[in-house]
C-alpha cells in the first residue's frame, strides 16, 4: 500500500518556505514612521504560510491514511517537466553570455532530442526557424531588442 | 439642448470616413498590441504619440483610443487559445475561456468574447456621455481605506475561485501577497527579497508572473505526458464557431455585471481592470445557478470578465476627460496626447 505524498511534499516545502519569509521579513523593521513597515506584511504572510502549510500537511496526512488505495506518481512525467524548466533556466541564464537566437536553438535541441528522442536534425531545424521568426517579430517588426551574444545576435 | 447638440457634433465628427479609417487601424492594432504577451497598449500608446502631431489630433485621439480598446479585447485571444494571458485584464478569461477551447469551443470562446466586450464597451461609452461629471466627483471621494478595501474585496474572490481547496486557494494567495512584496517599500525605499539583484528592486514584472504561472505551467504539463498531449478539438461547421443563441441568452446577466462593474471600477482612479475582471467573475459564479461548473469551460466565466475589462475602458476615460486626472498609465499617456 503506498500513499500520494504530493500534497504533503509540497504543504511541507510551503511551511518552510513561510520560515524563511518569516525570518527575512524579521530583518526588515515592522512599524515605520508613517504606518506598517517593510517588513509588517512579509512577517504576516510568512506566518500565514506556516500555519496554513501546517495544515495542509494535517489534512493530507490524514486522508492518506484514510484511503487506502495506491496512487503512484508519475516521475518519469515530472522528470521531464523537471528536465523542461531546468532547461529553460540554463537557456535564460545563458542568453546574456551567447545570446538569444543559439540560446534559443539549443534550448529547441534539449527539447526536442534529450526530452522528446527525436532526430537531431529536426531539432536543429525547428530551433533555427523559429529563432528566425523571434528575430523577425521582435528585432524587425517590433523593435524590440533581444539579448546579444558576442556575435550580435 | 446644448447636451444633444454637442452629442451631435461629436457624432458627426467621429463618423467622419477619415475618424472611422484611422479608429479602424487603431482598433486593429490595438488587439494585435493586446494579443501579444507583454506589449501592453500603454507602450504602443507612447511610441504612437507623435501621430498628434503628424494626424489631425482628433484623429489621432481616434486612432491611440482605438488602440486602448483594441487592446483590451485582444488580450482574450491567447487567454483562451494557449491559456496565456496577453493583458493582465484577460487573466480570469484564461479560467474559463481555455478550458471552452479544450472542450472543442474555441469559436463560441472567442465569439461571446467579442460580443461582450462590444455590449460593454458600448454601456461604458454610453455611460461616459451621460454620467461623467457626477461619476468623476463620487471616484474622487474614494481614499485610502476605500481603495484597501475594494483591493481586500478583489483578493476575497479567492473564495468563489477555490474548487475543492481553500486551502490551496489561501495558500496560492499568499504566494502572490509574497511576489508582491518583492522589490522596493515605497514609504521607507528598503529592498525587500530582492537577493541583491539590481533588477529585482522594481519587483516582479506582472506579465513575466503570468507568463510563468499560466503559459510554463501549461507547457510543463503537456509535457508531463510523453506523446500523448491534448491537442485542442478543432470545431466543425460555421455554427461551431460562433456562440448559439441559448449562449447569447445564458450570458444576459454576464454582458450586465461586466458592464456596470467594468465602467464603476473603471472610473476609480488607479484600480485597474484586472481588479474589474476578476470582480466581475467572481459575481458571476455567485450568482451562477451552478457555481461548480465554473472552471470547466462555462461561457459566462468568459462574458463576464471580457465584458469588464472592456467596459472599464470607457470608466477610466471618466476622470480622465472631466478631471484631467488619469486613472492609469494607460490613460496618462493618453493625457499626453491630449494635451
Amino acid at each position: 500500500m503506498g500513499r500520494d505524498n504530493s500534497n504533503l511534499i509540497a504543504a511541507a516545502c510551503l511551511a518552510a518556505f513561510g520560515i524563511y519569509v518569516v525570518y527575512g521579513g524579521s530583518k526588515l523593521s515592522y512599524v515605520s514612521d508613517v504606518g506598517p513597515g517593510p517588513g509588517f506584511f512579509p512577517f504576516w504572510i510568512g506566518i500565514g504560510f506556516l500555519l496554513f502549510g501546517a495544515y495542509q500537511m494535517v489534512l493530507s496526512y490524514s486522508s492518506a491514511r484514510r484511503h487506502s488505495g495506491h496512487v503512484a506518481p508519475l516521475w518519469s512525467g515530472s522528470g521531464r517537466a523537471l528536465g523542461v524548466w531546468l532547461g529553460l533556466a540554463v537557456a535564460i541564464a545563458l542568453f546574456r553570455w551567447i545570446g538569444f537566437a543559439l540560446g534559443f536553438v539549443l534550448l529547441t535541441i534539449f527539447l526536442i532530442v534529450v526530452l522528446d528522442r527525436r532526430p537531431v536534425g529536426l531539432a536543429c531545424a525547428i530551433g533555427a526557424v523559429l529563432a528566425l521568426a523571434f528575430y523577425l517579430l521582435f528585432e524587425i517588426a517590433l523593435g524590440v531588442s533581444l539579448p546579444a551574444g558576442p556575435w550580435g545576435f | 439642448m446644448d447636451a444633444l447638440s454637442n452629442l451631435l457634433l461629436g457624432f458627426s465628427v467621429a463618423l467622419a470616413p477619415i475618424n472611422l479609417f484611422w479608429c479602424f487601424i487603431g482598433v486593429v492594432l490595438g488587439t494585435v498590441v493586446g494579443v501579444l504577451p507583454g506589449l501592453g497598449p500603454a507602450a504602443t500608446i507612447a511610441m504612437l504619440l507623435p501621430l498628434t502631431l503628424k494626424l489631425d489630433s482628433t484623429t489621432a485621439i481616434i486612432a491611440l483610443a482605438g488602440i486602448f480598446y483594441g487592446a483590451r479585447y485582444g488580450g482574450s485571444t491567447t487567454s483562451i487559445l494557449l491559456n496565456m494571458p496577453g493583458e493582465s485584464s484577460s487573466v480570469a478569461t484564461c479560467l474559463d475561456g481555455y478550458q471552452m477551447a479544450r472542450n472543442g469551443r474555441a469559436g463560441a470562446a472567442l465569439g461571446i468574447s467579442a460580443i461582450a466586450s462590444f455590449i460593454a464597451g458600448t454601456v461604458g461609452v454610453l455611460g461616459l456621455m451621460l454620467i461623467s461629471p457626477p461619476l468623476a466627483r463620487f471616484a474622487l471621494r474614494f481614499a485610502p481605506p476605500e481603495y484597501f478595501a475594494l483591493m481586500t474585496l478583489g483578493l476575497a474572490m479567492v473564495v468563489f475561485l477555490a474548487g475543492d481547496s481553500m486551502v490551496k486557494a489561501l495558500l496560492a494567495l499568499l504566494v502572490g501577497l509574497w511576489i508582491a512584496t518583492i522589490g522596493t517599500d515605497l514609504f521607507t525605499a528598503e529592498s525587500r527579497f530582492t537577493f541583491g539583484q539590481a533588477k529585482l528592486l522594481g519587483g516582479v514584472d506582472f506579465i513575466a508572473a503570468t507568463i510563468g504561472i499560466f503559459a510554463v505551467a501549461e507547457v510543463l504539463i503537456n509535457l508531463e505526458s510523453r506523446g500523448g498531449g491534448e491537442i485542442l478539438k478543432i470545431p466543425r461547421g460555421i455554427r461551431n464557431l460562433l456562440p448559439t443563441l441559448q449562449d447569447l441568452k445564458d450570458c444576459r446577466f454576464a454582458f450586465l455585471n461586466g458592464s456596470v462593474i467594468g465602467f464603476f471600477i473603471g472610473a476609480l482612479p488607479g484600480a485597474g481592470a484586472t481588479v474589474a475582471s476578476f470582480l466581475s467573475y467572481g459575481l458571476e459564479k455567485a450568482v451562477s445557478r451552478h457555481p461548480e461548473k465554473f472552471g470547466t469551460g462555462v461561457i459566462e466565466g468568459v462574458a463576464a470578465p471580457e465584458g469588464a475589462n472592456n467596459a472599464d475602458a470607457g470608466g477610466a476615460l471618466v476622470p480622465l476627460l472631466t478631471l484631467g486626472i488619469p486613472g492609469g498609465n494607460t490613460t496618462a499617456i493618453l493625457l499626453g496626447g491630449l494635451i
